[in-house]
C-alpha cells in the first residue's frame, strides 16, 4: 500500500517538475515540496498547501489548473473548514482543530449494524485486555467483519489517544479474532458510544514555547514523550511503548506499538520506547527542519520513571560491546 | 537532542502504554487540547483541574519529605562515620570511632527529640487553629448574615427617603404661587 501510494506520488512529482514551479521535494519524507516560504503535502490525488496567499491565487493555483482538474476549498475566516487525508481541519479563533474524518457514528452503526447494540461504557478497555485469551475462535463472517471494524478504528485512533491503546492491543487479534476480543472491542463500542467524536485543538504555535519546556525565541521545539509498560502482556511478555510528539506545544503525532523485543528489565523497556520515540521525532524534525527551512530546532525527549541518564548508562554498559552504542552520539542525534 | 525527565503523572504518553481510569484518561486528553468538535469547548476541564490539585500536594509532601531528610542529615542522624568508610573504600572496622561515639549517639537523641517535639507542636498547635476556624466559620457567616440585614435595611431606608424627596421635589415644583 504505502510503495503503491509513494510510487504514485513519485509519478505525480515528475509531472509537477514538468509544470516547472521549481519546487524543491524533500528527500526523507517523498510527499512534502517546498518553495520559499510555501509549501505542500501530497498524497496520491490529495494535495495540502501551505504559504503565501498571493502565491497560491496568481502562481499555484492557476498552473495545477492547466495541467489537471481540480477542486479545493481554502481555510480561511473562522469556522471555515477543508478536509486532508480523511481529517476535517476547522479554523478557530485562536488556532486549527483537527478532527477525525470516520466518525463515532459512523464506526457505531457499521459495528450494530453486525453485532448489534452496545451498551454505554466510561473507559475503553478493561484491566484485563493484556490477559492471554483462549477463548473460541470467531467464525470467519464474524472474523471479516471484525477485521473491517478494526480497520476503521484505526483510522480514528491516529487523532483519538484515548483509543490508541486499545485499538492496538484489539488489532492484535486481527489474524485470528476470538469470542473474548468481540467482547474488548464491543467495550471499545460502548466507550466511543460515551464519549461521542473528538478533536484536537493545535493553537497558534509561539516560538520557542513547548508544552513542559521552552528553547530561544527563534527556534522551534520538538518535544517527545515516551513511555513504557514493562511486559504487561501476559500472552506474550513483550512490552509496549508510547510515543507523542509536540511541535511548539502543538500535538503533531503520536504512536502506541509493541515492541520487538522482550525486556528483561523496566529500564530496557523504557529505553526501547524512547529509541523508538528518538526514530519518530527524527523524522518529525527533519520533516520540519525542511517545511520551515530553518535548522534552528531543538529536540527534547522527555520520559519519566527513570533517570534517563542513568538508563542511557545502563544501556551502554548492557549494549556498548555488541551494538557499538555510543551515548555521545545519541544524544547528538 | 536533549533528554530529559518529566513527572509521571505529567507524562502525556500515558495514554498509550496501559489502562488508564476515565478520571486519569481524560486529564490527559485535556493535556493533549481534546475539545468537542460540535460546542468547541475543550473537554474534561474538571478532570485536569483534579490531576493538577493532587499532583501540588505530592509535590508539597515530597518536599516535606526532603526537607526533613535534610534535617536528619544536618543534625547527624546517620551514621556519617559508616559513610565515609564506604566512600573511601575503607572497612568500617578501622574507622576511628573513639569517645566521639557517645557523643554522636547524644546527638541522635537530642534530634530525635527535638523533631518529636517540633512535630508535636506543629500538630497540636494545627489541631486547635482548625478547631478554632471551625467554631469561628459559623460565627463569622452569621455575622455577614446580620450585616447584610443592616445594609438591606439601610438601603430600604434610603429608597424611602429618596421617594420622600422626590415627591417633596415635586410638590415644591407645583406649589401654587401665593
Amino acid at each position: 500500500m504505502w510503495e503503491g501510494e509513494v510510487l504514485k506520488a513519485f509519478l505525480l512529482r515528475h509531472r509537477f517538475d514538468s509544470v516547472s514551479m521549481q519546487f524543491e521535494w524533500c528527500l526523507i519524507q517523498p510527499c512534502l515540496a517546498r518553495k520559499g516560504m510555501n509549501a505542500f503535502m501530497l498524497h496520491v490525488d490529495d494535495l495540502l498547501f501551505t504559504g503565501n496567499l498571493v502565491f497560491w491565487r496568481d502562481v499555484f493555483l492557476p498552473t495545477m489548473q492547466q495541467k489537471f482538474s481540480i477542486s479545493f476549498n481554502v481555510l480561511g475566516c473562522e469556522g471555515s473548514e477543508i478536509a486532508f487525508l480523511k481529517r476535517r481541519l476547522v479554523r478557530l479563533s485562536d488556532g486549527i482543530m483537527v478532527a477525525p474524518g470516520t466518525t463515532v457514528e459512523k464506526v457505531l452503526k457499521c459495528f450494530e449494524g453486525l453485532f448489534g447494540s452496545v451498551r454505554i461504557q466510561k473507559t475503553p478497555c478493561e484491566a484485563g485486555i493484556q490477559q492471554e485469551d483462549q477463548s473460541q475462535q470467531l467464525e470467519p463472517q464474524d472474523s471479516s467483519s471484525y477485521r473491517s471494524i478494526i480497520g476503521l478504528l484505526l483510522y480514528l485512533s491516529r487523532d483519538r489517544l484515548d483509543i490508541m491503546f486499545t485499538a492496538k492491543e484489539l488489532s492484535a487479534a486481527m489474524s485470528k479474532p476470538t469470542l473474548c476480543a468481540l467482547q474488548r472491542l464491543k467495550r471499545l463500542m460502548g466507550y466511543l458510544k460515551f464519549s461521542g467524536n473528538i478533536g484536537l485543538k493545535l493553537s497558534f504555535p509561539e516560538p520557542g514555547k513547548g508544552k513542559r519546556k521552552e528553547g530561544c525565541e527563534l527556534e522551534w521545539l520538538l518535544e517527545t514523550y515516551t513511555d513504557a509498560d514493562w511486559s504487561s502482556n501476559k500472552a506474550h511478555r513483550k512490552s509496549t511503548s508510547c510515543a507523542l510528539h509536540f511541535l511548539n506545544g502543538c500535538y503533531v503525532h503520536g504512536s502506541s506499538r509493541t515492541q520487538k523485543v522482550i525486556s528483561l528489565s523496566s529500564a530496557e523497556s523504557e529505553l526501547h520506547a524512547m529509541v523508538s520515540g528518538c526514530c519518530d521525532g527524527l523524522f518529525t524534525k527533519r520533516c520540519a527542519e525542511f517545511v520551515f527551512s530553518a535548522h534552528s530546532g531543538r529536540t527534547i525527549v522527555l520520559q519519566d520513571s527513570w533517570q534517563p541518564d542513568r538508563a542511557l548508562d545502563a544501556y551502554a554498559i548492557c549494549h556498548q560491546r555488541s551494538y557499538g552504542f555510543n551515548r555521545r552520539s545519541f544524544l547528538e542525534m | 537532542m536533549i533528554v530529559g525527565q518529566v513527572p509521571t503523572v505529567l507524562n502525556l504518553s500515558d495514554v498509550g502504554t496501559k489502562v488508564l481510569t476515565k478520571s486519569r484518561l481524560y486529564a490527559l486528553m485535556f493535556e493533549v487540547g481534546a475539545l468537542d468538535p460540535e460546542t468547541l469547548e475543550q473537554i474534561s476541564q474538571e478532570e485536569h483541574a483534579t490531576m493538577v490539585e493532587q499532583m501540588h500536594h505530592r509535590e508539597a509532601m515530597s518536599k516535606m519529605g526532603k526537607f526533613i531528610k535534610r534535617l536528619v542529615l544536618v543534625m547527624g542522624l546517620q551514621g556519617l562515620e559508616s559513610m565515609v568508610a564506604e566512600g573511601a573504600m575503607i572497612p568500617e572496622d578501622q574507622v576511628c570511632t573513639g569517645p566521639e561515639v557517645s557523643y554522636s549517639r547524644f546527638w541522635i537523641w537530642l534530634a530525635l527529640g527535638l523533631m518529636l517535639a517540633t512535630f508535636a507542636v506543629v500538630t497540636f498547635k494545627g489541631y486547635y487553629m482548625l478547631k478554632r476556624i471551625t467554631n469561628d466559620l459559623p460565627h463569622a457567616w452569621a455575622q455577614v448574615a446580620d450585616e447584610d440585614e443592616y445594609i438591606a435595611q439601610q438601603a430600604e431606608r434610603i429608597d424611602k427617603l429618596e421617594k420622600r424627596c422626590e415627591a417633596l421635589e415635586t410638590n415644591w415644583a407645583n406649589r401654587q404661587p401665593f
